[in-house]
């Protein structure tokens, strides 16, 4: 995409980590952090505007969620730094880590080709790592060294992808959907993503899991990849995660795969042609998974939201899904299923009273995350589903 | 010679399987970084001399600067391991003899798959990854179309050079 907004919208982030790297106060960092993510969400709300293609929409959902992140984040940042799990210094790395994430996804969704996505990728990984393990502790530099190496070896097969289009196409595709999916973290490539959820700082954890995943889902959708390819990976994602959200971890690492098995359901239906359908999902399973990590996972509805996504999908997939062959409704149904399942049963009881209570500007955000979840799926004005169709059609 | 070149290639990758020390594993990529450089020179020669300065000298001195312990430590189960590369080479080399000159595809691209499957299995990821870096370059080479911006992302190491500051960072 050309033109100056989208440049701006790629600069801004990046320029306010280079600012973010000269702030000594952790302070005025935070305050900077929260001003840029604003400015960030005023710039991409025009993108929009004046463009409404699935890119400008990946751009407005990274900038939504890294803006309410970016106010849940200076409440956040204070309780860790008395809790001693992060210095001044760690305060830094982490600000600047955020904003070149934001920077490399928005400039991997607005990329002009397919080598200058990889490399905004490559920026938005090694930022994505910073961000992760700036928390003090063995564990998360263990969760931040594998997030690095599992999807560095998956940006080296979509490099390989890449260069291969012109020679082998369905191999090249291959290599593209196992890279990319790294990033999503999907089968096989999966192993950093429920770390880098529970290790990581809270409001790094978020943006590192909700966001970077997004942009391969884009990918998929605009790469001509086999659709059998998609729907056996989309599967096995869903399986896997479904299957291990039964195991008995903590709310975060839950959350991690609960997004793993549904981004598998997303692949499963750009794969089976329902390209609008699984891209109007991304955004919603952005906006839950936010709200649930936002509300620290002790919110009931916020969890509700995410548990019956699935639901929502099955609903949405089962017509194109049975157009392709009926007998796939079986592995996705029970697959979404075990997943809807298992997030039921660790709904938190409480109605998020205690932090509402304790911080009603924090919990803002999760709220307004929450409401658009709603929205979209059950009561989506006309237009907007239109352009949604057109967007990713 | 690109075939013998992306022979050799390949062959030094297998070699850099049995290596356990690290010193040894480092001289292997620089040689590696070598052979995999030539094909890019006809075609690209600034290309091809970045991808040797950064994959086969800076790196490899960087990795044995900085390494902990002289020995390469397998992880998972040895025969396993050996199996699998086997199948990765048979497969790669079956379904992309035909592709490119001279086979350079196919090696390029089992050299890439050795590296990612050993990173993720033994101790020293970042000259695995070295290794994969120079079977990209191989690839590279024979693509027929191949862009500026392309031919960089294939020689610049950046993939490995991370993971390196990383173990630099978090030792």
């Amino acid at each position: 995409m050309s033109g100056v907004l989208p440049l701006i919208v790629v600069a801004l982030p990046i320029v306010s980590a280079a600012v973010l790297a000269s702030v000594a106060s952790w302070r005025l960092g935070a305050w900077i952090n929260m001003g840029s993510a604003s400015l960030q969400f005023v710039a991409a709300c025009t993108l929009v505007w004046s463009a409404g293609t699935a890119e400008t929409q990946l751009v407005l959902l990274t900038s939504l969620v890294a803006m309410t992140v970016s106010w849940f984040g200076h409440r956040d940042i204070a309780a860790l730094l008395t809790a001693r799990s992060l210095n001044r210094q760690r305060v830094r790395l982490y600000h600047v880590g955020y904003q070149t994430l934001i920077g490399g996804i928005q400039g991997a969704a607005l990329g002009t080709g397919t080598i200058l996505t990889w490399l905004a990728l490559v920026v938005a990984v090694a930022a994505a790592a910073a961000v992760t393990g700036a928390a003090r502790g063995p564990a998360a530099a263990v969760a931040s060294s594998r997030l690095l190496v599992s999807c560095g070896a998956g940006l080296m097969l979509a490099l390989l992808g890449t260069l291969l289009l012109g020679m082998t196409p369905d191999l090249a595709g291959l290599f593209l959907l196992l890279g990319y999916a790294a990033l999503a973290g999907l089968v096989p490539l999966h192993s950093w993503v429920a770390n880098a959820a529970a290790e990581g700082v809270a409001p790094g954890a978020i943006i590192v899991t909700t966001l970077l995943p997004n942009v391969p889902m884009l990918l998929f959708i605009r790469l001509s990849i086999a659709p059998w390819l998609l729907m056996a990976f989309g599967l096995a994602s869903l399986l896997a995660g479904a299957i291990a959200l039964h195991a008995r971890f903590d709310p975060r690492r839950c959350v991690a795969l609960a997004g793993m098995a549904q981004l598998g359901m997303v692949v499963f239906g750009i794969g089976v042609g329902a390209k609008p359908a699984a891209w109007l999902h991304v955004m919603l399973l952005a906006l839950a998974r936010s709200a649930v990590l936002q509300s620290q996972c002790s919110d009931m509805i916020a969890w509700l939201t995410l548990a019956l996504l699935p639901l929502l999908a099955l609903y949405l997939l089962a017509g194109p899904t049975a157009a392709v062959s009926p007998w796939l409704l079986v592995p996705l149904a029970v697959g979404m299923l075990l997943a809807a399942w298992a997030m039921l049963e660790r709904c938190p009881v409480s109605f998020a009273a205690d932090w509402v209570a304790a911080d009603w500007v924090a919990a803002t955000p999760a709220w307004l995350q929450i409401a658009l979840v709603v929205l979209l799926a059950f009561a989506m004005p006309g237009p907007l589903g239109g352009w949604f169709r057109v967007a990713a059609g | 010679m690109i075939a013998v070149a992306g022979a050799a290639t390949l062959l030094l990758s297998v070699w850099l399987l049995l290596t356990r020390r690290v010193d040894t594993a480092a001289r292997l990529c620089t040689l590696q970084a070598l052979c995999a450089a030539v094909p890019l020179g006809d075609r690209m020669p600034a290309a091809a001399i970045l991808a040797f300065a950064l994959n086969g000298v800076a790196l490899p001195s960087a990795v044995m600067r900085m390494r902990d312990s002289p020995m390469l430590v397998p992880r998972g189960r040895v025969l396993l391991r050996w199996a699998v590369a086997f199948v990765l080479l048979v497969v790669t080399i079956v379904v992309l003899g035909n592709v490119g000159a001279g086979g350079t595809v196919a090696t390029g691209t089992s050299v890439v798959l050795l590296g990612l499957l050993m990173a993720d299995l033994r101790g020293h990821p970042t000259l695995y990854l070295l290794s994969s870096q120079n079977g990209l370059l191989l690839v590279a080479s024979a693509s027929p179309d191949l862009s500026v911006s392309a031919a960089l992302a294939a020689a610049v190491p950046l993939i490995p050079g991370l993971v390196l500051a990383d173990a630099w960072l978090h030792p």
